[in-house]
């Protein structure tokens, strides 16, 4: 990748690590690198997919992006300011580029609000819009994403399960954001309903010109929706690149596992894939070498001793020894 | 003669408005050594199908309105609870989607597995241990000496799943009921316990009921599918024929609805159902399904259509004939 392209966001070797409680005062203090030097690259209007198991550190990498979190090594680059450590105002500015979109559209919104408020609060913490413009703005909002002006004055228990994930879209998208980081976004939803939210994400995007970081367990989902995909485990990136590419060719045995363990819709194409043994490593004692190596299939001595570096070739990025 | 034949069930509940029915005529066959997939949303009627076969519908709530649920000759419709008992752990048991808030946090793994042996009168001691141990080698847990004598929240998820089935297999059950049994855990995780099912009911000539929302489960694993709709089957066959060439709109709207791997690059708009999932106190007069049907047509709204045969041992509940 050259210098030149337009990028929104750059992270580099980001790390994120919380201290583990100690049993007593003298005993060794220890550490969960909860995302261990990760370098991820997004260009304008484009789409990453974030893979990896619950524990992988996914949704840490999210929070740090978004600033939720202020990560303890490497650096955030958005829109070409560093805002690994900023505050206050710098701090603000920020947030407004980026949004989010949670999992459980239950949970996330605030059931004392109507649907008019819930998505006039971001215009009103940032914007400066006066009442009545803030209030035009979050009907407008609200019927980009296909709900009604009367359905604006109603409570978010008035709605189902993707009216409500509507309803945080709309919100994400209150301040003209750049970026709109979702968690899980249509996981919580029922499967004839998450249809119409994938369809109205892609909408939106050709529209709006946004860049999503999309994070997601289901590799059908991220495969519909996203550009590049980054796989991680333990941490790391072990795979990155085009979707078409890492999903036709995964090059990681991690990845591969991922792809295999995937029920085919066919029922004419059963088949009982090799399944990977094992569990995700307890991360507060990671195995040393390659975290994967315990699970691994491939593993060799080399692999307990080095953790692998990633290579790139055709923007195909691959950390392992023996990638096929 | 089929191991369950569950005929014209119907379960209803208490609700502000008078009783309404989850399950609204339902039936269904299970014989020894099949997988029947059962799907739908929420609110179809599934968990509450099964429930219904536990005798576990709380009496404060609900109850079975009508219908019969034979098994191995019996009818379990109005059975007493010391029937019921002695029936549920030895001939039928359950495992359920969330295992941590299945198993009894107080209580060591070992202790609960081995509960089930008291509960039907083999007392504890030594050589119920000896029984737990054997149960938990079955399912391929490592380490079983260690396992017995964790807590659920000491161990993965996969692992707690594997307790479970552990558990419902302590007396070897003629029927397995497993209401998503793996929505909670991670995609490599699931390969291994679907796997381990797949397994047993080979090995020890089980009739499953899997109960799910993922097509590609029961692709792979179903031999018969029911698909739920509204408290009812709309349609049920051989998962080859039934996933190749559904009838019912409903199914084929559900299973074009559906990313799938390596077809979502083309990019092409996911086909959308309109609409939401009816909730139990909606009265929806005819076929449940006609207010969100693209094939829609003046009967629909006034007589609910029977399930009919299509093809061979193939049926579908629906007034318009013009799938292919």
């Amino acid at each position: 990748m050259s210098g030149t392209e337009d990028l929104l966001l750059e992270v580099s070797a980001l790390s994120m690590r919380y201290p583990v409680r100690r049993r007593s005062p003298f005993a060794e203090r220890r550490y969960v690198h909860a995302v261990n030097g990760i370098d991820i690259r997004l260009r304008r209007g484009e789409t990453l997919g974030i893979v990896g198991e619950s524990g992988c550190g996914k949704t840490t990498l999210a929070r740090c992006i978004l600033r939720l979190l202020e990560p303890t090594g490497g650096r955030i680059v958005l829109d070409g300011r560093d805002i690994t450590h900023a505050r206050g105002r710098a701090l603000r500015a920020a947030r407004r580029d980026m949004q989010f979109v949670f999992q459980d559209p239950y949970a996330s919104l605030d059931p004392r609000l109507r649907a008019v408020e819930l998505v006039r609060e971001p215009l009103d913490a940032l914007s400066g819009l006066s009442r009545a413009e803030a209030t035009e703005r979050a009907i407008a909002l609200l019927e980009k994403v296909g709900l009604t002006r009367a359905q604006a004055l109603r409570y978010p228990h008035q709605f189902s399960g993707g009216q409500r994930q509507r309803i945080g879209i709309a919100r994400a998208l209150a301040l003209n954001p750049k970026l709109v980081l979702a968690d899980e976004p249509v996981s919580a939803l029922d499967v004839s309903i998450r249809a119409q939210i994938l369809n109205l994400m892609a909408d939106l995007r050709q529209e709006l010109g946004l860049s999503y970081i999309v994070i997601s367990h289901d590799l059908a989902i991220i495969d519909y929706v996203c550009d590049r995909v980054a796989i991680i485990y333990l941490g790391r990136i072990v795979e990155q690149g085009g979707v078409a590419e890492v999903f036709s060719r995964p090059r990681h045995p991690y990845t591969q596992a991922l792809l295999a363990a995937i029920p085919h819709h066919d029922p004419r194409q059963r088949r009982r894939t090799a399944e990977i043994t094992g569990d995700l490593p307890n991360p507060t004692a990671p195995p040393p070498g390659c975290a994967f190596h315990p699970r691994c299939p491939k593993a060799t001595d080399l692999c307990k001793r080095q953790a692998p570096l990633p290579v790139a070739t055709g923007g195909h990025e691959v950390a392992c020894h023996h990638a096929d | 003669m089929a191991l369950l034949a569950v005929s014209n069930l119907a379960t209803e509940f208490k609700t502000q408005a008078g009783p309404r029915r989850a399950v609204d005529g339902v039936s269904f066959a299970v014989e020894r050594g099949e997988v029947l997939g059962i799907v739908g949303e929420s609110g179809s009627g599934k968990s509450v199908t099964a429930l219904s076969i536990m005798g576990l519908i709380d009496p404060q709530v609900g109850r079975i309105a009508g219908g019969s649920i034979s098994f191995d000759g019996q009818d379990l419709v109005g059975l007493r609870l010391a029937e019921l008992q002695a029936l549920r752990g030895r001939r039928i048991s359950m495992i359920f989607q969330e295992p941590l808030s299945a198993l009894n946090p107080c209580y060591t793994i070992g202790d609960q597995i081995g509960e089930v042996f008291v509960a039907h009168g083999d007392g504890a001691g030594p050589a119920t241990r000896g029984r737990v141990l054997e149960l938990l080698k079955l399912v391929h847990i490592p380490d079983p000496e260690g396992i017995l004598r964790r807590y659920p929240h000491e161990i993965s998820g996969g692992m707690r799943q594997r307790a479970m089935i552990a558990m419902a297999l302590a007396y070897t059950p003629d029927l397995l009921i497993a209401d998503e049994p793996t929505t909670a855990l991670d995609v490599t995780i699931q390969a291994q316990v679907l796997n381990l099912i797949d397994r047993l009911r080979r090995e020890l000539k089980l009739a499953v009921m899997l109960i799910t929302h993922d097509i590609g489960i029961v692709a792979q694993y179903a031999d018969r599918v029911a698909v739920m709709y509204g408290g009812r089957i709309v349609e049920t066959g051989p998962a080859e024929t039934l996933l190749i060439a559904p009838q019912h709109p409903y199914t084929i709207g559900l299973l074009a609805s559906v990313p799938r791997l390596g077809t979502g690059r083309s990019r092409e708009r996911l086909r959308e159902i309109p609409g939401t999932v009816p909730s139990i106190t909606e009265l929806v007069p005819g076929c449940r399904f006609a207010p969100r049907c693209a094939h829609r047509m003046a009967r629909c709204g006034e007589q609910a259509p029977p399930l009919e045969a299509r093809a061979a041992g193939h049926d579908a509940a629906c007034w318009w004939t013009g799938a292919a």
